[in-house]
C-alpha cells in the first residue's frame, strides 16, 4: 500500500501538488485523473523519488525520501515515454537489458536475466524486432517496449505517466486487456486524459485539478460522484451501462450549451 | 552470456591487433644493428601513443553517452584549446613548470568544458547547440592559445607542437603519468559503464533503475575532462580521435552498450593513434616530408567523417 501524508511539491514559480494526503490500496488498478496541471505527473514523480517534495510518502511502510534509490528502484517502476537521439539510439534488447539493471547481479547480464527478457518479450509481443532500433518502431510497437521494460524488473508498483498517450483506438483495447493481466500481480497506477480509458480499465479513482485531491475512491463511489467530475472539467459526462459495469463517456459540451439545445 | 559471446571476440580481437601492430612498431624497418638508444625512444613513444589513445577513446565515449551527443568529444567540446590555453598561458609568466603541466591543463579545460556546457544548456540543450558553443569556446582558446604560441617562442620553442597535436615530443617523462591516469580512468569504468547506459534512455528513466543521473553525468564528464585535458598537456591538440572511436565501435559491435563500447573505444582508438603515428614518422620522413603531426593527419580524416555524421542526422542515413 502506498500511503501519502501532506505531500507538496514546488517548482520555481508555481506549486503543483499541495497539501495531497491519500492512501492507494493493492492489487488494483488506480487511475490519477485531472485536467492538464492538476499535479497529476508531479505525483507519480514524488512516489518514484525523481522530484524532490515535502511531507511523506510511505512505500510499503518504507520512506521514500530516507531510501537509497537503489532499493526503491527495485520495488517501483515509473514509465513514460521516450526520445532517443538517432545516432546513439538502442536497440528494444538494450533497453531491456537496461531496464533489468536494478535486479541484474553480475556487471554481464546472467542465463537468467536472457531467460525473463525473452519470456517477457514474448509475452508482450516484440520478440519479432529485440534487434530493431527504438526509434524505429511504430508509436504502438514502442508502447509495448516501454511496458515490457517497466515490468521486466518485476517491481511490485507500476507506475504508468500517460500509458494511452498517442496510442490508436485499437492498441488502446490491447493497451487494457495488458494492463489487467498485470494487475492480478501488481499494484498499478497510471495518469491519463482519457476518462472513458480511466472508466474501463480502473479499480480505484483519484481525481486532481490545481494541485489538490478532490476525489478518491472506488468504481460505484466514482460514479456516485460524477458531479465533481462534471464541474472539474466542466463539461457533461454520460454513464452507460455495458455489461455488468458503468462506463463514463465525456460528452465534450457544458451544461450551458447542452441547455441552449444546440445539441 | 549466451548473446553477448561475439562482442567480446571483437573486443580480444581488436586487443590482439593492437599488440602486433605495437610490436612491428618497434622492430620493422631498421637495420640489423639497432642503436639501443633508437630502441629505447621507438619504446618510449609507441607505449606512450597506445595510452594517449586509450585515454581519449575512453573519454569520447564518456562524453557522447553522459550528454546523450553523437556529436561532442573533448576536441569539439573546447576541452582541448581550453588545457592548452591554460598551458601556454603558464609558460608565458611562470618559470618553473613541467611536473605541474598537467594539473594546470586540467584547470583550463575543465573550465572550457564547464562553459560549454552552460552555454548550450541556455541555449537549449540539443545536441547541436552544444556543438555550436563548443565551435564559440573552441575558437576562442584556440586562437589565445596561437597569440601566445608566439610569445612563449624564446622561452619554450618545443612548446609549439602542441599546437597540431603530435607524439614527436614523447619522452620518458611521461610515461608514469600516463600509465598511472590510464589506470584511473579504466577504474570508472565499472562504476560508470552502466549508468551511462541508463543516460542513454533520459533522465526521469535513469531514476528509477536505480542511479542519480546528475551524479553520474558529472562524474562522467569530469573524468573525460581530467584525463584527456592530461594528454593534452603533453602531446597537444589531437582532435576528432574521441568523436569518430566511439562511432566506429558501435558499428562493428552493432549496439550502443557502454560495456562493449568503452573499452572497444578506447581500443579503436589507440590503434588509430598508432597507425597515423607510425605513418608519421617513417612513411612521411621517407618520402621528404619530414615528421608530419600526427593530430593533423586524425584531424584530415577526422574532419570529413564528423561531417558526414552531422549530414546523415538530416538525412536519416545512418541510424
Amino acid at each position: 500500500m502506498i500511503r501519502i501524508k501532506k505531500l507538496h511539491v514546488r517548482y520555481k514559480y508555481i506549486e503543483a501538488v499541495k497539501d495531497v494526503t491519500l492512501e492507494i490500496p493493492d492489487g488494483k488498478i488506480t487511475c490519477i485523473i485531472g485536467p492538464n496541471g492538476a499535479g497529476k505527473t508531479s505525483l507519480l514523480r514524488s512516489i518514484s523519488k525523481i522530484i524532490e517534495f515535502d511531507g511523506k510518502i510511505y512505500l510499503d511502510g518504507i520512506e521514500v525520501s530516507k531510501t537509497p534509490l537503489k532499493t526503491i528502484s527495485k520495488i517501483l517502476s515509473y514509465s513514460t515515454s521516450v526520445y532517443l537521439p538517432d545516432l546513439l539510439s538502442l536497440k528494444v534488447i538494450d533497453a531491456l537489458k537496461i531496464a533489468r539493471y536494478p535486479v541484474s547481479k553480475r556487471f554481464f547480464e546472467t542465463r537468467e536475466d536472457f531467460e525473463t527478457i525473452f519470456k517477457i518479450a514474448s509475452e508482450f509481443k516484440i520478440n519479432n524486432f529485440l534487434e530493431k532500433k527504438l526509434s524505429e518502431l511504430s508509436s504502438g510497437e514502442l508502447q509495448r517496449v516501454i511496458l515490457a521494460m517497466a515490468i521486466i524488473k518485476n517491481p511490485k508498483y507500476l507506475l504508468l505517466d500517460e500509458p494511452d498517450s498517442h496510442v490508436d483506438v485499437s492498441n488502446k483495447a490491447e493497451l487494457i486487456n495488458i494492463l489487467r493481466k498485470l494487475a492480478r500481480t501488481k499494484t498499478v497506477i497510471l495518469t491519463t486524459h482519457d476518462v472513458l480509458f480511466a472508466s474501463i480499465v480502473g479499480d480505484y479513482f483519484v481525481l486532481m485539478n490545481n494541485g489538490k485531491v478532490l476525489f478518491v475512491g472506488d468504481k460505484q463511489r466514482f460514479f456516485e460522484n460524477k458531479k465533481v467530475l462534471e464541474e472539474t472539467y466542466g463539461i457533461e459526462f454520460y454513464e452507460v451501462k455495458l455489461g455488468s459495469t458503468f462506463i463514463m463517456i465525456p460528452l465534450y459540451v457544458s451544461k450551458k450549451d447542452m441547455k441552449s439545445q444546440q445539441y | 552470456m549466451i548473446k553477448d559471446t561475439h562482442k567480446l571476440i571483437i573486443l580480444f580481437l581488436f586487443l590482439g591487433v593492437l599488440c602486433l601492430i605495437a610490436y612491428m612498431s618497434l622492430f620493422i624497418g631498421s637495420a640489423k644493428h639497432i642503436n639501443p638508444l633508437v630502441t629505447e625512444y621507438r619504446q618510449t613513444r609507441v607505449i606512450e601513443v597506445i595510452l594517449a589513445g586509450l585515454i581519449l577513446g575512453i573519454s569520447g565515449a564518456y562524453l557522447q553517452s553522459a550528454l546523450r551527443n553523437p556529436l561532442v568529444d573533448h576536441y569539439i567540446l573546447g576541452v582541448g584549446s581550453g588545457a592548452l590555453f591554460s598551458v601556454y598561458l603558464f609558460i608565458l609568466v611562470s618559470s618553473i613548470y613541467y611536473t605541474i603541466l598537467p594539473f594546470i591543463a586540467i584547470a583550463g579545460g575543465l573550465i572550457a568544458l564547464f562553459l560549454t556546457i552552460s552555454i548550450a544548456e541556455v541555449i537549449g540543450g540539443s545536441d547541436i547547440s552544444y556543438v555550436l558553443a563548443g565551435m564559440g569556446i573552441n575558437s576562442l582558446f584556440a586562437g589565445l592559445a596561437h597569440l601566445l604560441s608566439y610569445l612563449i617562442l624564446v622561452k619554450n620553442p618545443y612548446a609549439l607542437y602542441l599546437l597540431a597535436g603530435g607524439f614527436t615530443l614523447a619522452s620518458p617523462e611521461y610515461k608514469i603519468p600516463l600509465i598511472i591516469s590510464t589506470i584511473l580512468i579504466l577504474l570508472t569504468y565499472p562504476v560508470l559503464a552502466k549508468p551511462l547506459n541508463a543516460l542513454l534512455l533520459g533522465d526521469e528513466l535513469v531514476y528509477q533503475i536505480g542511479y542519480n543521473p546528475k551524479h553520474y553525468r558529472l562524474l562522467a564528464i569530469i573524468t573525460a575532462g581530467i584525463f584527456s585535458s592530461i594528454v593534452v598537456s603533453y602531446f597537444g591538440l589531437i582532435g576528432f580521435i574521441g568523436l569518430v572511436s566511439p562511432h566506429i565501435s558501435r558499428f562493428l559491435l552493432k549496439t550502443s552498450d557502454n560495456r562493449f563500447i568503452v573499452p572497444l573505444s578506447g581500443l579503436v582508438s589507440a590503434l588509430l593513434l598508432l597507425v597515423t603515428d607510425d605513418l608519421a614518422r617513417s612513411v612521411f620522413v621517407n618520402l621528404g616530408v619530414g615528421e608530419v603531426p600526427a593530430g593533423s593527419i586524425v584531424a584530415v580524416i577526422g574532419a570529413p567523417f564528423f561531417l558526414f555524421l552531422v549530414l546523415s542526422r538530416y538525412r536519416g542515413v545512418v541510424h
